[in-house]
């Protein structure tokens, strides 16, 4: 998949409201205009400054657009797999336990991430799954990060932004820390891995992205 | 414009502190009517310059167009969920003769299937209730085709019919919490196709409760004493856990995406929540119109209100000109039993 299908079928898909949600978690933090005023940015206007920041790190990171979906999809599996229960092992000469519900869906998403030709369906898919059951982790009241979610809610209705943001972003923060190496071999870091144009920062804002665009697929009545 | 319906004695409304308690459920009404007309109408998918027209005249009818771009981006997202539109539009289909028809043939078709299933969980659980379901299409069937010949069922034949199609309804629902893999397709559509019959029987059963028995009653409720937990079985299908089971299904077995199984699992729900607000808005205007005939009229006067609503729509886009929008417009009109 290309930056500028992602956007089409994200940015131009999605209400008023979604867009300003975009625009308010995006331009500022990640996204900046050197002459355009914050009321004067178009639908258009972000959609072109989502294209040229993707086009940006790709030149940063040396790789394209689809290794950026890829790392994103890898860092939101690293943030949630640990706390999903394990598949029941089945006993000898009984009947096969039946598998956790959160399992069930996990390895849905994992089907997703694993697609062979990465649609649009199975980014959204995964984003979904992948954020229904980390709102049901941080709704675990226990600081035990090794507990496991029993259920989930499937619905859009508990999505928390700024948990769902920060808990990421915690996660990234672990990923980015280099590794301890003898002195003589300190490891110096590459320029390239610090600063926006990454694809940790690219995975935060595809997920501020998914989760515009997840919300605003609300029933119409 | 439809003649302003007449309520006569018009003293007989002031018990109603809220005046608007009517023309709410009127407004409510007519827009259920063009809900299921949009739903019918899309589900027909016409391709190219109609469907160009009919999103017009849809947009015409609901004056916005927020709404309709929900409607058609979901829509266009639930293509496989074709087979289960019959059932969204559940609620009008079985409440007239030739709706009902419609109905009724699909679910003979698999009225053996789902006897079978009822057959095996019965021997597992010693059940004493004897339903099967071929019966209760069959009684339905012959209730509908009582009030066209104005032969109409007793309160007593009504209450037996309900009853009938609750306890069916209940162990339809015992039967998919259990997790039966195979069937579940059949089973969903039999369980929303007897909650939309449950729901017109229990509102002709309603009225002619009230009517036979309201200056007998003195204190206390004016319905049937088992109405509330006639009702509570509609709350088994919004329990969150029976939801989970839809949406997995949805997911798992349907293979529907996220979005598909938020319009699947969400339109059935919304389903359901209409059934309720009818049934209780039925029991409002019983209380109020307080006659069989009144009641007549008042139905007779929200339908023929929607169906001029929406043809006039159709007129203004200059879409009845085009054959293939005409013929969709009459077949949807049809199936939603706005048609004369």
């Amino acid at each position: 998949m290309v930056a500028k299908q992602f956007i089409e079928e994200t940015i131009f898909t999605m209400s008023e409201s979604s867009i300003g949600t975009l625009k308010t978690r995006l331009i500022g933090p990640y996204l900046s205009c050197s002459f355009l005023d914050d009321n004067d940015i178009s639908t258009t206007i972000l959609a072109e400054k989502l294209c040229d920041y993707f086009e940006k790190v790709e030149l940063n990171m040396d790789d394209d657009f689809d290794k950026a979906i890829s790392k994103y999809m890898s860092y939101w599996d690293d943030l949630v797999d640990a706390r999903i229960p394990k598949e029941p092992q089945a006993k000898k000469g009984s009947p096969a336990p039946e598998m956790p519900r959160p399992r069930k869906y996990y390895n849905l998403a994992i089907e997703h991430k694993n697609a062979e030709n990465m649609t649009m369906t199975d980014i959204v898919d995964f984003s979904r799954i992948m954020m229904c059951l980390q709102t049901a982790v941080l709704q675990l009241s226990g600081n035990d990060k090794s507990e496991t979610i029993s259920d989930f809610d499937f619905s859009t209705k508990g999505f928390d932004l700024d948990a769902i943001l920060a808990s990421l972003k915690e996660s990234l923060a672990e990923d980015k820390k280099p590794p301890i190496v003898p002195g003589f071999l300190k490891k110096v870091i590459n320029p390239s891995q610090s600063g926006i144009y990454t694809f940790n920062t690219c995975t935060e804002i595809i997920t501020v992205m998914m989760y515009a665009f997840i919300t605003d697929a609300e029933m119409g009545e | 414009m439809s003649d302003v319906l007449h309520i006569s004695p018009v003293p007989e409304l002031k018990h109603f502190l809220n005046k608007d308690n009517i023309l709410e459920i009127v407004v409510r009404g007519k827009k259920k009517k063009f809900k299921y007309f949009q739903k019918v109408a899309f589900d027909k998918q016409p391709q190219g310059e109609e469907k160009k027209l009919l999103e017009k005249a849809v947009n015409l009818l609901e004056k916005g167009d927020s709404t309709l771009k929900k409607n058609t981006k979901l829509i266009s997202q639930i293509s496989k969920l074709q087979k289960f539109s019959i059932v969204l539009d559940g609620l009008n289909l079985c409440a007239t003769c030739a709706g009902f028809a419609i109905m009724s043939k699909k679910l003979d078709e698999l009225s053996t299937q789902i006897n079978q299933i009822i057959g095996v969980v019965k021997a597992g659980h010693e059940v004493q209730a004897d339903y099967e379901f071929k019966k209760v299409i069959s009684e339905h069937s012959n209730m509908l085709d009582s009030r066209k010949t104005q032969k109409y069922y007793t309160e007593e034949e009504m209450r037996k019919l309900v009853d009938l199609e609750f306890n069916a309804l209940n162990m339809m629902i015992d039967v998919f919490m259990k997790d039966l893999t195979e069937g579940a397709d059949s089973l969903l559509f039999s369980i929303y196709s007897l909650a939309s019959m449950l729901a017109v029987s229990l509102k002709y059963f309603d009225e002619q409760y009230y009517l036979n028995n309201k200056e007998a009653i003195k204190t206390g409720s004016v319905w049937h004493s088992s109405h509330d937990s006639w009702m509570a079985v509609y709350e088994r299908l919004l329990d969150p856990q029976y939801i989970e089971k839809l949406q997995d299904h949805g997911s798992f077995v349907l293979k529907l995406s996220t979005l598909e199984t938020d319009a699947y699992y969400q339109g059935l729900e919304a389903q359901v929540r209409d059934l309720v607000e009818d049934i209780k808005d039925n029991q409002t205007l019983v209380e109020v119109l307080e006659s069989r005939e009144l009641m007549s009229a008042f139905d007779d006067y929200v339908e023929e209100n929607a169906a001029e609503d929406i043809k006039k729509a159709f007129e203004e886009t200059g879409a009845m000109d085009n054959g293939e929008v005409a013929r969709i417009y009459e077949e949807t009109m049809k199936q939603v039993a706005l048609a004369g």
